[in-house]
């Protein structure tokens, strides 16, 4: 099994790093409604030029950026062809029933110009905040709705844990896999085959998922583990100078395209 | 059956930035029937190299060869091939999947396309070879059994295949004193029998001493030693490099000597060192 | 003042699905004093781990009574108390780790007691730094060893500030350069912060390091001496399925061919020095 390209944190120590995961949320939720909000080519021009800052301010390798847009290239490919035949206009070229229009391109164009935008931006995101980083500012964003008893503590140690055994399933998985072919099992064929075949890693998996959830639960309880309000954190999370700069640069960005159109 | 492997190398994760070179350029040759250990400390490529021999990987550059064929090449000769290769990954009792023990072992039998018969046949023979009765063990959910049980059905499960080679990754992890005992004796016995090469990844050095005649040590990916066992497990300073424990009658040994006693360091049992011991002190004539 | 933990009559019983009673522990008596280091062994099935878990009031007993630090575990007010003054570690390490930074891991236990946040950055600090993993603050559990992942297990536990460790089988996934961090931190921790140890292993080895050697066999403690006076019973011992620790192995054989060595004869040094004096 192949690492996850999307949501995979890339250490570093750039200030986008170093920003607070609550604005960093913010922001990209920002980020991300204002491409279905624009049109005039300037706005896009200045949400582009922005983007790409940040991008080099991440100091993300292109590399990765770039296995990370591929993996939407299948649905960008759908996309394009839907818009290229379907939007109605002045036509270029017509075979039959089918016709290309110039209003078609532009509008499939700029259809995964926009996928593209939506992409870079989440990825920038988890590129720059660390699972755990993300739960922190998750759980401190909903930390108002423990008013309403809703369990917001539990359900990050829930996510933590989570975020803690992927690594360790994929490895699980990918030895399983292994150990079985090594028995004649074949995990190739039709998809019934194929899902049929999949019953020698599947069973083992839940078999030591519930070894392991009970060893961790009484790890855990040993540690004193309980789920009441007494429990602290070590950390706890701060708005800084940097981010507060970075959130009057976004707002100013918004108001900008505001006036752009 | 012979196997040879030819400059392979391994890269994990090429062109990330998790790239890791697991094997370096290895060439081994290793003939039929024999019987190997293979040392090294975490991540020096042992687990690499070994799933290299079973064909679960394929090699970055280089290949390698059972009984003159390439063991990655498509086909159904490579296949069968390879499934001559039988691997006990660590705690191999976590593979285990079926509702009893008699289908578990007939697994691999039966995906070598083996009539039933023959797969009954195989399955019994196996269960007896690691000490379980089929009769009465045949019938169980692997669940209901011991640790230790367990370990020795999913060693069943892969020896019914009628390997002709066998590797075994650490097959006595995390069993208590007397089931290793009787685990690596059972071993001994599968080779003896059956004249199949024997691979066996370990760190308990004294176990392997008993029951292998040539040691392969890797460090970062490199073959660091290959020769009988006695000359590899009694170089000290090789082990302490790769960061191996020295088998505790050589370690002994060596300070004698370095204290100025006349002794031969290459003894690797506890009762080969005594004797080594008893006869430069004079108690007996050397050999006696 | 008393023993740290005092066991009396301990006896710990569970039914199975089948009705059936199994009698996992019967008969413990055992006290601990402060600051010792005692080493437990057994086949397993034994009841080691069942032991282990009385000690911090994951299991109570179903008969006798354990105490920790004057506090009974059976009590339910006590329990908390108890877990904190005694820490555990287990033997997979990869299923006791709960956070994704190493540090977070560390900082788990002082949380769940309510600690303040600049005390358990303190913490945290410092068990690290006692477990030498300082510089892998931020790395996730998968990117270490099988050896430091126990490390970072230790300092969990450490950072809750216990007088006593729990460990058990800590070593026995673990390669051998694992296994001797681990070793070494432990003797560590006991010798220079007065930790009270209970190690369970099965190897003869690593009990050879301990002040105390407990046996068990079939649920109850079958012996209960100094290493040195372990090893003197090599029938028994071989009786119970363990065998000697190698130089404990060679000086016996050497006994027997008529040379006079010293039974207190336990580590290679000893060995060494007993030999050259004797020729």
């Amino acid at each position: 099994m192949k690492a996850i390209p999307i949501g995979m944190y890339v250490p570093g120590d750039s200030i986008l790093h170093r920003l607070d995961p609550r604005v960093k949320m913010g922001v990209t939720l920002v980020l991300m409604t204002i491409p279905f909000a624009i049109h005039s080519p300037w706005s896009y021009l200045t949400l582009s030029a922005f983007i790409a800052t940040l991008v080099l301010l991440a100091g993300v390798p292109p590399r990765t950026l770039w296995r990370t847009l591929r993996t939407v290239f299948g649905i960008a490919f759908l996309m394009f062809f839907l818009y290229l035949f379907t939007t109605p206009g002045e036509p270029l070229l017509a075979v039959g029933p089918i016709a290309l229009t110039w209003q078609g391109v532009l509008a499939a164009g700029g259809q995964i110009y926009r996928l593209c935008l939506l992409v870079i931006t989440a990825s920038l995101l988890t590129f720059t905040t660390s699972p755990m980083q993300l739960t922190h500012g998750l759980e401190a964003m909903l930390s108002p709705l423990e008013r309403v008893r809703l369990p917001v503590r539990e359900l990050a140690m829930v996510l933590t844990i989570a975020l803690r055994f992927v690594p360790t399933l994929q490895e699980e998985i990918d030895k399983l896999a292994k150990a079985q072919r090594a028995r004649g099992a074949d995990f190739t064929g039709g998809p019934l085959r194929r899902a049929r075949n999949l019953v020698p890693i599947f069973v083992p998996i839940f078999v030591s998922a519930f070894r392991r959830a009970d060893e961790l639960a009484t790890a855990m309880d040993a540690r004193g583990f309980r789920s009441t309000p007494h429990r602290t954190r070590m950390r706890r999370l701060h708005l800084g100078y940097r981010d507060l700069l970075a959130m009057l640069i976004v707002l100013g960005l918004v108001l900008t395209l505001i006036g752009l159109g | 059956m012979h196997i040879r492997v030819e400059n392979l190398t391994h890269i994990y994760n090429q062109g990330t930035p998790l790239e890791r070179t697991a094997l370096h350029e290895v060439n081994l040759e290793i003939e039929a029937g024999e019987r190997i250990g293979l040392v090294g400390p975490t991540g020096s490529g042992k687990s690499t190299l070994v799933q290299h021999l079973a064909g679960l990987l394929q090699p970055t550059t280089g290949r390698v060869l059972l009984a003159g064929t390439p063991i990655h090449s498509k086909g159904a000769t490579a296949r069968s091939l390879r499934l001559q290769v039988g691997l006990a990954f660590q705690y191999p009792e976590d593979q285990i999947f079926e509702q009893s023990v008699f289908r578990e072992v007939a697994f691999g039998p039966r995906n070598l396309g083996l009539d039933e018969t023959e797969v009954k046949a195989r399955v019994h023979w196996a269960l007896e070879m690691v000490g379980l009765d089929p009769a009465r063990i045949g019938p169980r959910m692997p669940f209901t059994l011991s640790g230790g049980e367990r370990r020795r059905v999913a060693l069943a499960s892969i020896l019914a295949m009628r390997p002709r080679v066998l590797i075994l990754d650490e097959p006595t992890a995390g069993q208590d004193p007397q089931g290793r005992r009787a685990l690596w004796e059972k071993v001994g016995q599968w080779q003896q029998e059956t004249g199949m090469t024997l691979i066996i990844v370990s760190h308990a050095l004294e176990e392997l001493a008993r029951l292998v005649e040539r040691v392969i040590a890797l460090r970062a990916g490199r073959v660091v030693a290959d020769g009988p066992t006695r000359e590899v497990l009694s170089d000290a300073r090789l082990l302490r490099d790769i960061g191996l424990d020295v088998p505790e009658p050589v370690a002994l040994l060596q300070a004698l000597r370095q204290a100025g006693k006349d002794v031969r360091t290459d003894r690797l049992l506890p009762a080969e060192a005594a004797a080594e011991i008893a006869s430069a002190w004079g108690l007996r004539r050397a050999g006696a | 003042m008393h023993p740290f933990i005092v066991i009396e009559n301990l006896q710990y019983v569970y039914p199975l699905e089948s009705g059936e009673q199994i009698v996992a522990l019967r008969d413990v008596n055992l006290s601990i004093e402060r600051g010792e280091f005692v080493a437990l062994i057994g086949p397993n099935g034994s009841g080691k781990s069942t032991l282990a878990r009385h000690l911090n009031a994951l299991l109570i007993p179903t008969g006798g009574t354990v105490w920790v630090d004057g506090l009974r575990t059976s009590d339910p007010h006590n329990v908390w108390a108890v877990r904190r003054k005694v820490g555990m570690v287990f033997q997979n390490p990869d299923n006791q780790l709960v956070a994704t930074t190493v540090e977070e891991d560390v900082a788990f236990g002082p949380e769940n007691m309510g600690v303040p946040a600049e005390e358990i950055r303190q913490r945290v600090d410092e068990a690290l730094a006692i477990v030498g993993l300082e510089a892998y603050r931020q790395y996730p559990p998968q990117m270490l060893s099988g050896g430091q992942k126990q490390l970072v297990a230790i300092a969990g536990a450490l950072a809750t500030r216990p007088s006593c460790l729990v460990l058990d089988e800590p070593t026995s996934m673990l390669d051998p350069v694992g296994r001797r961090q681990v070793l070494n931190t432990i003797q560590r921790l006991n010798a220079e912060e007065g930790i009270t140890i209970l190690l369970i292993t099965h190897s003869m080895s690593e009990a050879a390091s301990a002040q105390r050697v407990l046996i068990m066999n079939a649920g109850t403690i079958v012996m209960d001496k100094p290493p040195a006076e372990v090893f003197a019973h090599g029938a028994k011992l071989q009786a119970l399925g363990l065998s000697l620790p190698p130089i404990v192995d060679i000086a016996h054989r050497l006994r027997a061919e008529g040379l006079p060595l010293p039974p207190t004869v336990l580590t290679l040094q000893d060995l060494v020095k007993a030999l050259c004096t004797s020729a």
